[in-house]
């Protein structure tokens, strides 16, 4: 029997020990796959239910309330009760709605918002669901389903508040996912790799590229946008205007209820999730602890790359942007339609695309590449 | 020897002819674009099954995000989406489905040999290997693992079936222009609405 690599997690090497027994020894790579799908699919899933009380209790205090303490310690069980109760309630569909059409805007926005966690690390070795090697561009691609998706739910909806506001939700993603994906090619072109593991990677080696300086801080600029973008692609206040409350009701979601209606707000936070994660992989370092670049040699070299240390790094950067997205959420009003556009069309495109122009030509790694 | 991904392959195909048939049959325009985005994402998993993430990754954003949305504003703003394609009476309806039945059926079966090809050729046995966690250590020689032998394939082995799709292609754009056009009514605009079109908005205005 080879010896246990000194690399292998402490997770691995349990599910190997309690599988090695059924499998003669050697454990399949599907079981691996399987168990990992499941032990990252529950963390994930169970962050679900705990990032929109995180979120409730910050926006509460901001407000000088209390927000949900009644179910559980501090509240902490209000979201699985509120999902109990959406899913026990009547399965309703409007009079006049297309039946296809009513499902399948559920099923692509949360199959997609599933699938677009595949590529995401939460460390180095065993803590990778899937090394896809256009794993940035793999999420791009998922996502960019949601906007069609939101306007077939809105039309099949039957109803003139879905209808606007999957036409608003859509026209929002549009505008936003053009100046999200330019201010990511700087990066794609600086590291070298669409795969979300070698850009966080190359951060550990050369420090955050947020906080880089070797490009004149324009990884500062992208990042802004980057940032403001997918706080738009969430459609969360201040840009929630496809669900605007006071014109639209709930917007595209209006006349979904009961399981449904849970989908989709389990969508909504997965989108925050998976947004927020992008950024700290693009631009705050990804799973490295460590904000500036450490050689091999050093002495944080052994605890940035330790697995559990890069597990929990992940999860602390995740819960920082949920409260930053609370904060937000809170402090500001609502834009009308017209400025969410105009932010998008003409400010974000033409400043992303010079901040990129701008990254591009003093990027040492580039110039090197063309000497 | 089949394995299990030529299986989800030849499964998802036939999900592909399915949502085909129905982009075709169904009787409004926005049901017909939902289908068509069911199939243009079916056609993005058989790129991922062959292997070609780049390609897929192309397929889902470019058909079906942007292009899908372009149908969906399209459909929408021109007030098609209640549009139905077939007529009331027996003949019109057999008079309208015969054409799409026909057109199905060629691309359909153009379709299938390409996976058909793929799959039972001794030129590629062996070569194609598919795989649905990306970068397994699989090689790839003559697949389409990027762009390159992806044209290559496309000009060579697969070239009599690019003007057969050129010309559907060049079809559909002018099917819907046609679609898009319309001739408004003046009796079912709003009286505001009937007054800009005639040009008398500022007087409506003042």
């Amino acid at each position: 029997m080879a010896e246990e690599s000194t690399d292998q997690l402490p997770l691995e090497s349990f599910v190997k020990s309690l599988f090695d027994p059924l499998f003669a020894g050697h454990t399949p790579g599907w079981v691996m796959v399987l168990v990992g799908t499941v032990v990252f699919g529950t963390y994930i899933l169970i962050n679900q239910l705990i990032a929109p009380w995180v979120e409730r209790k910050i926006m509460a205090r901001m407000q000088g309330r209390r927000g949900p303490v009644y179910v559980g310690k501090w509240g902490v069980l209000q979201i699985p009760a509120d999902l109990l109760k959406l899913a026990l309630k009547e399965d309703t569909r409007p009079a006049g709605a297309d039946k296809v059409g009513f499902f399948l805007a559920i099923f692509l926005t949360s199959v997609t918002s599933i699938l677009a966690f595949a590529p995401l690390p939460w460390g180095t070795e065993g803590m990778i669901p899937g090394n896809f090697s256009i794993g940035i561009l793999y999420i791009f691609a998922v996502f960019s389903i949601f906007p069609p998706a939101m306007m077939v739910g809105g039309w099949a909806s039957n109803s003139k508040y879905s209808l606007v506001g999957g036409f608003r939700s859509a026209g929002q993603l549009v505008a936003y996912e053009i100046p999200m994906f330019l201010s990511v090619i700087g990066i794609i072109a600086i590291t070298g790799s669409f795969s979300l593991i070698g850009i966080t990677e190359h951060q550990a080696v050369h420090g955050w590229n947020i906080l880089r300086t070797q490009h004149w801080l324009m990884g500062l600029v992208l990042g802004f946008i980057f940032f403001v973008s997918s706080v738009a692609e969430t459609e969360r206040v201040p840009f929630d205007i496809p669900e605007a409350e006071a014109e639209l009701v709930m917007g595209p979601r209006t006349e979904f209820s009961g399981w449904r209606y849970a989908l989709l707000m389990m969508v909504e936070y997965l989108h925050l999730t998976i947004n927020s994660m992008l950024f700290i992989y693009l631009f705050f370092g990804g799973y490295n602890p460590i904000p500036w670049g450490i050689s091999q040699g050093s002495a944080l070299y052994a605890f940035a790359n330790n697995p559990w240390v890069q597990f929990i790094t992940m999860s602390v950067k995740i819960y920082l942007f949920v409260a930053i997205a609370a904060w937000l959420r809170s402090a500001l009003a609502r834009l009308r339609i017209d400025q969410l556009l105009n932010l998008g069309w003409k400010y974000f495109l033409p400043v992303s695309l010079g901040a990129l122009i701008v990254m591009l030509s003093v990027a040492p790694e580039l110039r090197q590449q063309l000497v | 020897m089949v394995d299990f991904i030529q299986i989800v392959f030849i499964l998802v195909s036939l999900f592909v002819l399915f949502a085909m048939y129905m982009t075709w049959t169904v009787p409004k325009t926005m049901q017909a674009a939902y289908w068509l985005i069911m199939f243009l994402v079916g056609i993005a998993v058989l790129f991922l099954l062959a292997n070609s993430e780049i390609i897929f990754a192309f397929q889902i954003s470019i058909y079906g995000g942007g292009i899908s949305v372009l149908l969906l504003f399209a459909a929408l703003l021109a007030q098609h989406d209640d549009y139905t394609f077939v007529g009331d009476s027996l003949s019109g309806k057999i008079i309208a489905i015969i054409p799409q039945l026909i057109a199905y059926a060629l691309v359909a079966f153009n379709l299938i040999l390409l996976p058909v090809l793929a799959l039972t050729s001794d030129e590629y046995a062996g070569n194609i290997t598919t795989s649905v966690l990306g970068d397994s250590g699989l090689t790839v020689d003559q697949a389409f693992k990027n762009t390159a032998d992806f044209s290559a394939q496309l000009w060579s082995t697969y070239a009599p079936i690019i003007p057969f799709l050129a010309m559907l292609l060049l079809t559909a754009l002018l099917g819907s222009v046609k679609l898009v056009i319309r001739e408004w009514e003046l009796e079912e605009l709003s009286d505001l609405m009937r007054d800009r079109y005639k040009g008398t908005d500022r007087e409506v205005i003042a």
